[in-house]
């Protein structure tokens, strides 16, 4: 039966992610599960340094919510790519939908996931610190305040977003690939180790180069710059890849 | 890191696992909302409640260089006769005995570092001790932490002839932790990812004046050296 009735792409887009951000809580379950690991670990597992003569030792613990803002980061990478699996490209059939409405609802619920996943992994240092201090035999607590600007926070704030944004792209980016051609699925990772280790053989930094690209960029507007163009290739490329998908 | 890396890669293999199904509802959707509520509020908590925790300033060390630069070197400048443009801050404790003794021995039981001693006719009759107390760095990551304010300052007492430098009675143990940022905003202040530093001290040693005529004597153990008048 045929519907005479008009859709528009903008209100599919939304049907679709409202009914994404009601059915996907096994993804906002997993956030908290990997963000309390990731607390634990790093209570359990924090760094030392210290100093001793046989008058004194000190030691000091390092505590910061890094961990748990890697853990968010590799969350938002692996729920990438499982939304772009079949079961879940299938679930969006049950709107009058197509490829364009069925990536960008897909967008705009990764992004929605990444915001929360950057707030509450920032927000994880003050429970870090809290737990410290109740749990550890500390004398002093020592923390980095002056020299850190508002607006360095800020900075710092945007710039986890874009990390979790980064990784949630590649993530959607390799899921389509793969679901675009299986082999890939084996293809990429042999491919990825092979290209690094002929790099690294002949004298090249090989990944270390694409890490040094974004981790070692001191500048936000050059790493807002440096991001956001390559989220935006990366996006591309994704619908590019899902336009060429088999049909249903 | 080994370690942490395998843990993070059970991790991922079993998120994968149980993932399968991001839509999986072994929980009702009331339930869930709560769970992320109750998960929200604790970390706001946890926020708020870390403003009001007693803490202190770290002091970072820029531009420091441990392996390098010894001009500063509070140790050296003493030895060159250049005790007097030490900045009197780095003067830890001073002690002032007045003795009359034709000899003096220097001992300690676990002083380490240096000790220097000044022959000067300024002074009859009398002994003066400083002990000068630089900083004591410590690697964090790419960047160096003083944290000489923590560590326990030496002692002297005269004994007779004996100039005996004490140490506390047990061997102190300081815990500190440093609430670090996290990676992203230590990007963002121009602070490296990447390196590892290490322990570093700087100038930690007693400095005494004599008159001119005393005669010192210390055991091999000690580190002793003279002034370059």
């Amino acid at each position: 039966m045929m519907s005479l009735t008009k859709v528009s792409l903008s209100s599919v887009v939304r049907l679709q992610y409202r009914y994404k951000l009601k059915a996907y809580t096994g993804v906002f379950m997993g956030l908290i599960l990997v963000q309390v690991i990731g607390i634990l670990l790093t209570l359990v597992g924090s760094m030392q340094t210290s100093f001793s003569n046989n008058v004194y030792t000190v030691e000091v613990s390092m505590f910061s919510p890094s961990l748990v803002i890697i853990l968010t980061i590799i969350w938002a990478f692996l729920n990438a790519i499982l939304m772009t699996t079949k079961a879940y490209r299938e679930d969006d059939f049950t709107f009058v939908s197509n490829r364009l409405s069925y990536n960008l609802s897909n967008m705009a619920f990764l992004l929605t996931a990444c915001v929360i996943g950057a707030i509450t992994a920032l927000l994880s240092g003050g429970i870090i610190q809290l737990l410290t201090y109740i749990t550890q035999d500390i004398d002093v607590f020592l923390t980095v305040t002056h020299e850190v600007s508002v607006g360095d926070y800020v900075a710092g704030a945007v710039v986890t977003l874009l990390y979790i944004l980064l990784a949630a792209t590649a993530g959607y980016l390799i899921g389509m690939m793969t679901q675009f051609n299986k082999r890939l699925i084996i293809l990429i990772p042999v491919l990825l180790i092979g290209l690094n280790y002929i790099a690294q053989h002949n004298g090249n930094s090989g990944f270390v180069n694409i890490l040094e690209f974004y981790f070692m960029e001191y500048s936000f507007s050059l790493f807002l710059l440096k991001a956001v163009v390559t989220l935006i290739i990366g996006s591309g490329l994704a619908i590019l890849l899902s336009n060429r998908l088999e049909v249903r | 890191m080994g370690a942490i890396l395998s843990i993070i890669l059970i991790i991922i293999f079993w998120f994968i696992a149980m993932n399968k199904r991001l839509t999986q509802k072994s929980l009702t959707t009331k339930k869930l909302k709560l769970i992320f509520i109750g998960y929200i509020s604790i970390l706001i908590l946890g926020t708020v409640s870390a403003f009001f925790l007693p803490s202190s300033e770290a002091n970072m060390m820029e531009g420091l260089d441990p392996s390098g630069d010894m001009t500063d070197n509070l140790f050296m400048k003493a030895e060159q006769g250049e005790f007097s443009s030490i900045d009197k801050q780095r003067i830890a404790d001073s002690w002032e005995y007045s003795y009359t003794g034709e000899k003096l021995t220097l001992s300690s039981d676990s002083y380490e570092e240096g000790i220097l001693i000044e022959r000067t006719d300024e002074l009859k009759e009398a002994i003066e001790v400083f002990y000068i107390k630089d900083w004591q760095a410590l690697g964090v990551n790419a960047a160096y932490m003083d944290v000489s304010e923590y560590t326990p300052d030496m002692g002297v007492e005269l004994i007779s002839d004996t100039l005996e430098f004490v140490s506390p009675e047990e061997e102190i143990i300081i815990e500190l932790a440093f609430n670090e940022l996290g990676f992203p905003m230590k990007q963002m202040i121009g602070e490296s990812q990447f390196g590892n530093g290490y322990s570093s001290s700087g100038s930690r040693f007693f400095y005494i004046r004599v008159p001119e005529d005393l005669q010192i004597e210390f055991s091999e153990y000690l580190y002793v050296d003279y002034v370059n008048n």
